[in-house]
C-alpha cells in the first residue's frame, strides 16, 4: 500500500502542479486578452473604411477620459469640442458639413488625449 | 465562475484526448500487469493517445466525415472501445503473460522526494517565465496555428498551399493560385484543433502555448524514463535518472528548447523532443527484453513522428543508424543471434501489423508533405548557405549549457571507458549523441545541408543523460575502496577529492543553469501592442469584401502572424512585407512587391504592384511607417490606434 502510494504520489503531484499551472496561466492570459485591463490605449477609425462617408468611432481603452476632436476640410477647421468617454467606452461620431462637398479636399478628423494625438482622413 | 467552467471543459478534453486513448492503446498491448511504473504509464500514454487521436483525425477526413466536436469525440470513444475489447480478447486468450525479463523500475523513499521536488521545480519555473509569454504573439506558433484553425472552421484536413505574387516575363505582377507548401506536417497541428474543438476555447488564446507546455513537461519525463531505462542494470541507475532530470528539468528550463520553444511556437520540435526519447526508450525495451510488442511501439512513435516533424525523424534516422553501428561493434561476437533476433522480432505478427499500419497509412489514407523529393533534395546534400556548414564547438557549448555541455562531454568518456558491457542503452545513447555531435559540427561530413543551429537543440536531451551519469558516477567512484569494487569498474577516487569534485560540479551546473533561466525571462511589454493587432485585425475582417487585398508589416508589428487568423483567406492572407534582410538572401531570390508597397508606395515598381496585386489595405505600426503616405492622394488613414496604422488605397 505504502509503496503504491509512494509510486503514485508523483504523478498526483505532476497533474496537479500541471492542473495548477494551467489554470494559472490561462487566468493570466485572458486578463491579458482584455484590451481594458491593465492597458492604456485607444483608437481612431472610420466606421467605413471604403466608401465616402466621414462618420467614424474613438475607442478608449486608456486612463485618459478627456479627448478633444478637431475636423479639419483642407487646412480650414470647421469642428472642434471636448469629448468625455470612459475607458472601455466606445463613441461613435456623424460628420456631415456643407464644406465637404466637392471633390479633391481632404477631410481630416484628429483627435487629441494625453498628449497623444490621432488623426484619420480621406480624400474626396 | 466563467472561468473555472471553462478549465474544467479544458481539463475533460485534455483527458480525453491526450490520456485516454493512449490508456486504452496500452492496456491493450501490454495488459494491467505490464512491468511499467506509473511515471512510464502516464508518459506512453500521453504519447499513445496523441498519435491515436491524429490517425484518427486523418482517417475521419479520408472518409469524407466532416471533423466537429461531435465526430471527434464519438470517433475517440469508439476507438476507445475498440482497443478495450481487444484488451479482453487478448485477455482471454491469455496474450498477457507475466514477462520473466523485464522488472518495473521502482524509486525508493528519498529517491521519490528527489524526483517530486525536481519535477515541482520544473513546473514552477517554467509557469513563471510562461507568466508573460502565454499570450499568443509568437511568429511560428501564430502561422502553425492557422492551419488548426482552419480544420476548426472548415472541419477537414488542411491542405498545405499559399499564393505569393510573382511577375510574368512581361513585367506584370499578379497573384498566383495558391502553390503546396512543404514546411507543415499535418501532426503539428491536428491535436490543436481537436483540442480546440471539444473544449471550445479558440485558438487565440492560451490554449495552443498550455498543450506544449504540457508536452513539453512529457519530454522531460520522457528523458527522466528513457534514462532510467538505459542505466537499469546499474546499482545507481535511478540515481542517474535523477541527475538527468535535473539537467533537462529546473536547469536551463527556460532555455532552447525548453520553454522558449513554447512560447516561441516551435511546435514540431517540441513533438519531435517528447516522442524521440520515447522511441529510443522503447527500442531498447525491445531489444533488451526480445519483445515484439516493445518493438511494434516504437515503430509506432516512430510513424507518429514521421506525421509531425521532418527535421526530428531526419535526425532520428541519423541516431539508429550510428546506434546500429555500435550495437554491432557491442555485440559483434554474436553478431548472428543479434541479426536473428531482430528479424523475428520484425516480422513478428505486433511488428507487422504496425509496418501494414504505417503502409496503409503512408500510402493510401495520408502522405506527408514534406515526403517528396525536392523537399528531401533540400535537407540532403552539401551545405548551400553558412548557417548550414557547421558550428563550432564554443556555439555548440553556448547553445546547450556551459555546464551541461562539460559534464555531458566528460559522462561521454566515461560511457565510453566502461563500455565493455554488451549494453543496448548505451550503444543507443552513444550512437544518438555521436550523430547530432557531427551533424552539428561537421555536417558535410553526412552531406546535411539543414541550419546547424537547429540541429545543435538536439543535442541536449542526451548530453543531460550523460551529464547526469557523470555526476552520479563521481559519487559512485568515491565510494569504492578499490578500482574494481568500484561500481563503474574504472578507477576509484579518494571521498574528500570526489566530495570536492561534485559540489563544484553541482554549483557550476546550478549557477549556470538557474542564471540562463533569469537571463531569459520576458518582461510581456509585447502585450498590449499584440491586443491592437488583434483588434485592428477584427474591425478589417468586418470590413473588407471578397475582392480587398491586404499587405502588413512584419518588421515592426507585434504578433501580426496571428492576423491569418481573423480572416481564414489564404496562408498568405494578409501578403507581408518580411524581415529587410530577407530581401537581400541571393541564395533565396523573392518578389519584392511586399517590400516596395509600404517602403516607397509611390515607386513605378510599387504601382505597378498594387495595379497587378490588388492591394488596397496597408497595416503598418505608425511609429515607423505611415508618413511615405501621407502625400500620396490616393491613400486614406483610416484607423489609427497607439500600435497599428491602417491605410486604404482608393482607386
Amino acid at each position: 500500500m505504502k509503496k503504491n502510494l509512494r509510486e503514485n504520489s508523483i504523478t498526483i503531484l505532476l497533474f496537479a502542479s500541471m492542473a495548477v499551472s494551467i489554470f494559472y496561466l490561462s487566468f493570466l492570459e485572458k486578463k491579458q486578452h482584455d484590451p481594458d485591463d491593465g492597458k492604456n490605449w485607444w483608437a481612431l477609425y472610420f466606421k467605413n473604411p471604403k466608401d465616402y462617408s466621414m462618420d467614424f468611432t474613438i475607442e478608449n481603452h486608456s486612463r485618459n477620459e478627456n479627448f478633444t476632436l478637431e475636423i479639419f476640410v483642407e487646412r480650414n477647421r470647421i469642428r472642434n469640442e471636448e469629448l468625455y468617454l470612459k475607458k472601455g467606452a466606445k463613441k461613435d461620431i456623424q460628420v456631415t458639413h456643407s464644406e465637404m462637398e466637392g471633390t479633391g479636399k481632404k477631410i481630416l478628423i484628429k483627435v487629441s488625449g494625453d498628449g497623444q494625438m490621432k488623426e484619420i482622413y480621406k480624400i474626396l | 465562475m466563467e472561468l473555472i467552467l471553462e478549465q474544467l471543459i479544458f481539463f475533460f478534453s485534455i483527458l480525453l484526448l491526450l490520456f485516454a486513448p493512449g490508456y486504452f492503446l496500452f492496456l491493450a498491448v501490454f495488459g494491467k500487469e505490464a512491468p511499467f511504473n506509473q511515471l512510464e504509464k502516464s508518459t506512453v500514454f500521453f504519447g499513445a493517445s496523441f498519435l491515436v487521436v491524429t490517425f484518427l483525425l486523418l482517417f475521419l477526413g479520408k472518409i469524407g466525415l466532416q471533423i466537429n466536436r461531435f465526430s471527434t469525440i464519438v470517433s475517440v470513444l469508439t476507438a476507445c472501445l475498440l482497443l478495450y475489447a481487444l484488451y479482453r480478447l487478448r485477455m482471454r486468450f491469455g496474450h498477457f503473460k507475466k514477462d520473466s525479463i523485464s522488472e518495473k523500475i521502482v524509486f525508493g523513499k528519498k529517491q521519490t522526494l528527489a524526483i517530486a521536488i525536481l519535477v515541482f521545480l520544473t513546473i514552477f519555473i517554467k509557469t513563471v517565465y510562461l507568466q508573460n509569454a502565454i499570450f499568443p504573439t509568437s511568429t511560428d506558433l501564430g502561422h502553425h496555428m492557422y492551419w488548426s484553425k482552419l480544420t476548426v472552421e472548415t472541419g477537414q484536413i488542411p491542405v498545405y498551399q499559399k499564393s505569393e505574387i510573382s511577375q510574368s516575363p512581361d513585367g506584370k505582377y499578379s497573384i498566383g493560385s495558391p502553390e503546396p507548401i512543404a514546411d507543415f506536417i499535418i501532426g503539428e497541428h491536428l491535436i490543436f484543433s481537436a483540442i480546440s474543438l471539444v473544449s471550445g476555447i479558440g485558438l487565440v488564446s492560451y490554449l495552443p502555448s498550455s498543450i506544449l507546455f504540457l508536452i513539453n513537461i512529457f519530454s522531460v519525463l520522457s528523458i527522466f524514463i528513457l534514462s532510467a531505462e538505459i542505466f537499469k542494470r546499474l546499482p545507481f541507475g535511478n540515481n542517474v535518472a535523477i541527475s538527468a532530470l535535473l539537467f533537462i528539468g529546473p536547469l536551463y528550463a527556460i532555455s532552447s528548447p525548453q520553454a522558449k520553444f513554447v512560447s516561441g511556437g516551435v511546435v514540431g520540435n517540441i513533438f519531435g523532443n517528447f516522442l524521440m526519447p520515447l522511441i529510443i526508450y522503447f527500442a531498447i525495451k525491445a531489444l533488451k527484453e526480445k519483445s515484439s510488442l516493445q518493438m511494434a511501439m516504437a515503430i509506432l512513435f516512430g510513424l507518429a513522428l514521421a506525421y509531425t516533424h521532418h527535421l526530428s525523424t531526419f535526425i532520428l534516422v541519423f541516431s539508429v543508424a550510428f546506434s546500429a553501428v555500435f550495437i554491432l561493434f557491442s555485440f559483434r561476437k554474436d553478431i548472428l543471434d543479434i541479426s536473428r533476433t531482430m528479424i523475428k522480432t520484425l516480422f513478428s505478427p505486433a511488428c507487422a501489423t504496425v509496418l501494414v499500419f504505417s503502409f496503409v497509412m503512408l500510402f493510401f489514407i495520408y502522405t506527408p508533405t514534406y515526403l517528396n523529393f525536392s523537399a528531401v533534395d533540400t535537407a540532403v546534400g552539401t551545405p548551400s548557405k553558412s548557417t548550414r556548414t557547421g558550428l563550432t564547438f564554443q556555439q555548440l557549448t553556448s547553445s546547450s549549457g556551459h555546464a551541461r555541455m562539460i559534464m555531458g562531454i566528460l559522462g561521454l568518456i566515461a560511457v565510453l571507458l566502461i563500455h565493455r558491457a554488451r549494453d543496448f542503452g548505451k550503444s543507443f545513447l552513444l550512437g544518438w549523441t555521436f550523430a547530432i555531435l557531427i551533424m552539428s559540427l561537421w555536417p558535410s561530413l553526412l552531406f546535411v545541408d539543414i541550419p546547424s543551429n537547429r540541429i545543435a537543440n538536439y543535442l541536449i536531451p542526451p548530453l543531460s543523460i550523460l551529464a547526469g551519469f557523470f555526476m552520479v558516477g563521481i559519487f559512485e567512484i568515491s565510494k569504492a575502496t578499490s578500482p574494481k569494487k568500484s561500481a563503474l569498474g574504472v578507477f576509484s577516487m579518494k571521498p574528500l577529492g570526489a566530495t570536492t569534485i561534485l559540489t563544484l560540479l553541482l554549483v557550476m551546473s546550478i549557477t549556470n543553469g538557474l542564471s540562463d533561466n533569469s537571463s531569459s525571462l520576458s518582461d510581456g511589454s509585447n502585450i498590449e501592442k499584440a491586443v491592437q493587432t488583434f483588434e485592428s485585425s477584427k474591425y478589417l475582417a468586418e470590413k473588407i469584401g471578397p475582392d480587398d487585398v491586404i499587405l502588413k508589416d512584419h518588421n515592426y508589428m507585434t504578433a501580426d502572424a496571428w492576423m491569418k487568423l481573423f480572416f481564414y483567406k489564404d496562408y498568405n492572407f494578409p501578403f507581408s512585407r518580411a524581415y529587410f534582410k530577407r530581401y537581400e538572401d541571393e541564395t533565396k531570390p523573392r518578389e519584392r512587391c511586399t517590400l516596395n508597397m509600404i517602403s516607397l508606395p509611390n515607386s513605378e515598381e510599387a504601382k505597378k504592384c498594387f495595379s497587378g496585386t490588388g492591394t488596397n489595405f496597408i497595416v503598418v505600426n505608425p511609429a515607423y511607417d505611415g508618413s511615405q503616405f501621407r502625400k500620396i492622394k490616393n491613400f486614406w488613414q483610416v484607423y489609427q490606434s497607439d500600435a497599428v496604422l491602417i491605410l486604404h488605397k482608393k482607386n
